[in-house]
C-alpha cells in the first residue's frame, strides 16, 4: 500500500471533524445545558479536517510542487476522490461559518475582524446547520467509499467499510468535542453534563464493534482477505489491534461510560480516559486498515 | 487522441505473451528498463516466476494489462490517467498531481511511484515507439519471440488471430477490468 502515516491521520481527522460537528447538531437540538459541547464541536470540526486535508496535499507528488494542478482533482465524477474534494472544498468553510454562527464573541480586538461574517452567519444560521449537517455526513462516509471502491484489496473492497468508518467517525467526533468541552468548561469553572454524551457513546462503541466484527469476517472470505485479517487478529499488526483499536478504543470505553453513566456522571476523569480511549482507537484503526490491505493477487494467486 | 497514425489506419492494440516460448530470461524487461529508464527498485514489466503452489506453472512477463475496464482510469481525480481509443492505457504527466489512488486502486500491481518525478508510472506499451512506427521495446527484444504486439483492428494480424479463437487468454478476467494483455499458457 503506497498510502502511509499522512493518510491514516487524514483519514482520522476527516472522520473526527465530520462527527464533530453532528455532534454539535445533535447537542444544539438537546437544549441549553449542551451549549458547550455545541460550541466545542462546532469550533474544532473546520480545522481538523483542514488540518487532516493539509496532510494529504502535502503527500502529493507533482500537485505539491505545482499547487495549481489541484484545480484537476474536481473533474472526474467517476472517481471518489473528486467527490471528496468537492466535499471538503465545501465542508471546510461551511463547518468554520457554522462554527462563528453558534459560537460567543472573541476578545474584542480579534472580534471586530469576524463580527460582520458572524452577524451574517447567525442570522443564516438554519442553512448553515443544515449544510453542515450533510456535509459532514458526506464526508464520514466518504473517507471509507475511497478506500472500498476499487477491487485491488478485498479487505477494503466492502461496503461495510464506509459504514464502519461512518461509526467511527461519529464516534470520534464526540470523543474530541467532549475533551475540548471538558477543557473549556473547567476554565470557565462550568459543570459539564457528561450524562448524555455517556449513554449516546455506549451505543455508538457497541455498534461499530458490531460492524469491525461483520466487516473482518466478509473480509475473510477471499485468500488475500483472510491473509489480511490474519494479520490483524493473529499476525504482526495483533498487539495495536487487540490492545489500540479493541481493548482501549470499545470494550474500555463501553466498560468507562457505563460506569459512569451509573454514576449519574460523577467521575468525569473515567468518561475522560475514555475518550482518549475512543481517539486512539479510531487512529489506530486508519493506520491498520491501510496496513493490513493484502493486494488481490499475491504469491500463488498470481 | 487519435487513433489514426500518420497513414489513417485504425488501431487496437493488445500484448501476446506465448509462455510456451519464453524463457524467463528477463531480456525484455530490461529493455524496457533501458527505453523507458525506469529508476531503480521499480519496474514497468517483470518476470513473475512459476511457482508450484496452485499459481502459475510458467515465467509470466507482467506488465500493465491496458485493461478496457480499467480501476485505475476510474478512479483518476484528474483524468491524467486515460484510455486511448487505441487501447493503450496513459498517464497525462502535465494533469497528474501524484495522489497515487491508482496505484493503489491497479489490482495488477502494475504501476509505481517516481518519487523524483513526482509522479506514477508503467507500461505505456511504448507509445512512442507504436506511434513512431516501431514494436516495444521488449517485443522488439525478446530472445524466444515469445513477445507479440497484437492490432485487433487489423483482419489480418497473426497474433491478433490467437487473441480471437481463443487460444491467448487474459490474466485474472475474474477481476471484471477486461485486460489488454493476452496469454498462450500450455501447448
Ligand atoms: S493493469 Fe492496472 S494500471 Fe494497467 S490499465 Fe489495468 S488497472 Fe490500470
Ligand atoms: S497519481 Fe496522477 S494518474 Fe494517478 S490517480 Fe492521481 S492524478 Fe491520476
Ligand atoms: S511495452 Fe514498452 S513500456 Fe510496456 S513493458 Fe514493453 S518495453 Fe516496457
Amino acid at each position: 500500500m503506497v498510502w502511509g502515516w499522512q493518510i491514516a491521520w487524514y483519514l482520522f481527522l476527516g472522520g473526527l471533524g465530520a462527527g464533530a460537528t453532528l455532534t454539535s447538531l445533535v447537542a444544539s437540538r438537546s437544549g441549553s445545558r449542551f451549549t458547550t459541547i455545541e460550541r466545542a464541536g462546532a469550533t474544532l470540526a473546520g480545522p481538523a479536517v483542514a488540518f487532516g486535508t493539509a496532510l494529504l496535499v502535502f503527500d502529493l507528488g507533482m500537485g505539491r510542487r505545482e499547487p495549481w494542478r489541484l484545480v484537476y482533482l474536481y473533474s472526474n465524477w467517476q472517481s471518489p476522490m473528486t467527490w471528496g474534494t468537492w466535499i471538503l472544498t465545501l465542508f471546510i468553510p461551511i463547518a468554520l461559518l457554522h462554527a462563528l454562527a453558534v459560537t460567543g464573541s472573541l476578545a474584542p480586538r480579534w472580534e471586530r475582524f469576524v463580527a460582520p461574517v458572524r452577524r451574517v452567519c447567525v442570522r443564516a444560521q438554519i442553512a448553515l446547520k443544515v449544510a453542515a449537517g450533510v456535509l459532514a455526513l458526506a464526508a464520514a462516509i466518504y473517507t471509507g467509499v475511497l478506500l472500498s471502491v476499487p477491487p485491488s484489496f478485498p479487505l477494503l473492497s466492502s461496503w461495510l467499510l464506509p459504514v464502519l468508518f461512518l461509526v467511527s467517525a461519529l464516534s470520534t467526533g464526540l470523543s474530541a468535542a467532549v475533551v475540548v468541552g471538558h477543557i473549556k468548561a473547567r476554565r470557565q469553572r462550568i459543570e459539564l453534563d457528561l450524562h448524555l454524551w455517556g449513554r449516546i457513546h455506549i451505543g455508538l462503541v457497541v455498534v461499530e464493534l458490531g460492524v469491525l466484527l461483520a466487516w473482518l469476517a466478509v473480509g475473510s472470505a477471499s485468500p488475500a482477505g483472510s491473509t489480511s485479517v490474519q494479520m490483524l487478529v493473529s499476525g504482526t499488526l495483533a498487539p495495536v489491534f487487540w490492545v489500540v483499536v479493541v481493548m482501549a478504543g470499545l470494550v474500555g470505553p463501553v466498560l468507562a461510560f457505563v460506569v459512569e453513566t451509573a454514576k449519574r456522571g460523577q467521575s468525569p476523569r473515567l468518561a475522560l480516559a475514555g475518550e482518549a480511549g475512543v481517539l486512539a482507537g479510531g487512529l489506530a484503526l486508519r493506520y491498520l486498515v491501510l496496513l493490513a490491505a493484502v493486494p488481490v493477487l499475491v504469491g500463488p494467486a498470481l | 487522441m487519435s487513433t489514426a497514425t500518420k497513414t489513417g489506419v485504425r488501431h487496437q492494440y493488445a500484448l501476446v505473451v506465448d509462455t510456451n516460448k519464453c524463457i524467463g530470461c528477463e531480456a525484455c524487461s530490461v529493455a524496457c528498463r533501458v527505453e523507458n529508464e525506469v529508476p531503480a527498485g521499480h519496474w514497468r514489466s517483470r518476470i513473475v516466476p512459476p511457482t508450484s503452489s496452485g499459481g502459475s506453472k510458467v515465467p509470466m512477463k507482467w506488465s500493465c494489462m491496458h485493461c478496457a475496464d480499467a480501476p485505475c482510469v476510474q478512479v483518476c481525480p484528474t483524468k491524467a490517467t486515460y484510455r486511448r481509443s487505441d487501447g493503450i492505457v496513459v498517464i497525462d504527466a502535465a494533469r497528474c498531481v501524484g495522489c497515487k489512488y491508482c496505484i493503489v486502486a491497479c489490482p495488477y500491481g502494475a504501476r509505481y511511484f517516481d518519487e523524483k518525478a513526482g509522479l506514477p508510472d508503467k507500461c505505456d506499451l511504448c507509445v512512442d515507439r507504436l506511434d513512431a512506427g516501431l514494436a516495444p521495446a521488449c517485443v522488439q527484444t525478446c530472445v524466444g519471440r515469445a513477445l507479440a504486439l497484437a492490432d485487433l483492428a487489423d483482419p489480418s494480424d497473426e497474433a491478433a488471430a490467437r487473441i480471437r479463437s481463443g487460444e491467448a487468454k487474459p490474466l485474472h478476467p475474474e477481476l471484471g477490468t477486461k485486460p489488454s494483455v493476452y496469454y498462450v499458457v500450455g501447448k
